[in-house]
């Protein structure tokens, strides 16, 4: 373990990095009300917080299954299914780490039953992808793989993730790609932090070792 | 075990990389219609649903099925064997009314007639009427002779 100053700071910089971050307590009211409105029966407002998440809860369906057409199905299930169980949902936790929980669930499931069959459907990299220059860095003329474009190496990190298990892949997921905390992943996955951070050097450990010709 | 900053630097940046993998363009614009509408067909499903959300235990079956081949190429075993037991049953059902009921015996059928017109109710007896069996349309004497007995015009 370290000192926790340095890994406050590196989950603060992780937050300031991911696609959105956890409501803050003005919206989270917003959010309350948006979930009773849907609980009885208005679809505008169920509309209104599946615009809020789609995006988050697909990427991390996105990024377990490395395959579009499967993530698309799920993350579209996951709401489906919240809605469907939204009178159970008590409030005990913040509707973001319900639906978080909900898409997990589902995915693990999915991936448990589809083992073996993986079949990789990988979306484009984006303009910007080209222009960062810690990717620019891993494929430049001094890396000892500088034949390799960004859409290999692309392939090759997805094919290291699937190697991982689902468990580990998640907390990769979460933390790495999605900028979450450790606090927040031991909420949507139901175990304390220490779990969370032992699975995350773990997967980080495994996933060095099959990429060690990538990062050199 | 740590997860310091200075710890994976490269695999981290490397990682990065999955942040620029996006879904085809304008997939979100349509994402939240297709789950109101996936909402709307769940709520008109027809009853076969709910008769599902009365009986977990059948959900459960269903699903230990799909998951464990095993068990469920035992059950597929089972309602096959059960099937075949059943036609078996069928067939040496049919055979013991026909031995009850022999050709010969006209007397006691026409115990049962008035004026030439057979009172007994057609009832069948095998399992014939259960399983519906595909032999009912073949000429069977026996069961001829008891429905329709016309003696005496």
């Amino acid at each position: 373990m370290t000192d926790p100053a340095p890994r406050k700071a590196a989950d603060a910089r992780a937050g300031e990095e991911r696609s959105g971050a956890a409501p803050a307590s003005s919206t989270a009211t917003e959010e309350m009300d948006l979930v009773r409105r849907a609980r009885g029966g208005d679809m505008e407002a169920y509309d209104d917080l599946v615009r809020r998440y789609q995006e988050r809860i697909y990427a991390t369906v996105y990024h377990m299954t490395s395959n579009h057409e499967d993530a698309s199905d799920l993350a579209q299930e996951s709401f489906i299914k919240a809605y469907q169980a939204l009178k159970s949902f008590k409030g005990g936790s913040s509707f973001y780490t319900w639906i978080y929980r909900i898409a997990v669930n589902k995915t693990i499931n999915f991936l448990k039953q589809r083992k073996n069959r993986a079949q990789m459907s990988l979306n484009d990299l984006d303009f910007n992808a080209e222009h960062d220059p810690d990717l620019v860095a891993l494929i430049s003329d001094k890396t000892p793989r500088r034949d390799v474009n960004l859409a290999e190496l692309q392939e090759k990190l997805n094919a290291a993730m699937q190697k991982l298990s689902e468990h580990h892949r998640l907390v990769v997921t979460l933390h790495d790609v999605q900028g979450l905390s450790h606090e927040e992943i031991a909420q949507i996955m139901d175990c304390n932090i220490g779990t969370v951070r032992s699975r995350l050097f773990y997967a980080r450990q495994q996933l060095q070792a099959y990429l060690s010709d990538y990062l050199k | 075990m740590s997860d310091a900053p200075e710890e994976f630097v490269a695999l981290r940046k490397l990682l990065k990389l999955k942040r620029h993998e996006q879904p085809p363009p304008r997939f979100f614009n349509e994402f939240s219609r297709h789950v109101l509408d996936g909402i709307e067909a769940e709520r008109e499903k027809p009853r076969a649903g709910s008769l599902l959300a009365e009986a977990p235990w059948l959900v459960r079956l269903m699903r230990r099925l799909e998951t464990n081949s095993l068990l469920a190429g035992g059950f597929a075993t089972g309602v096959c064997a059960l099937l075949l037991g059943g036609i078996v049953y069928s067939e040496s059902a049919d055979g013991v009314v026909d031995a009850s009921t022999p050709m010969g015996d006209q007397a006691s059928l026409k115990a049962d007639t008035i004026g030439g017109v057979s009172v007994t109710p057609v009832v069948e007896t095998s399992t014939n009427a259960v399983f519906g069996n595909p032999f009912n349309n073949l000429p069977n004497p026996s069961l001829t002779q008891i429905s329709f007995s016309t003696s005496g015009q």
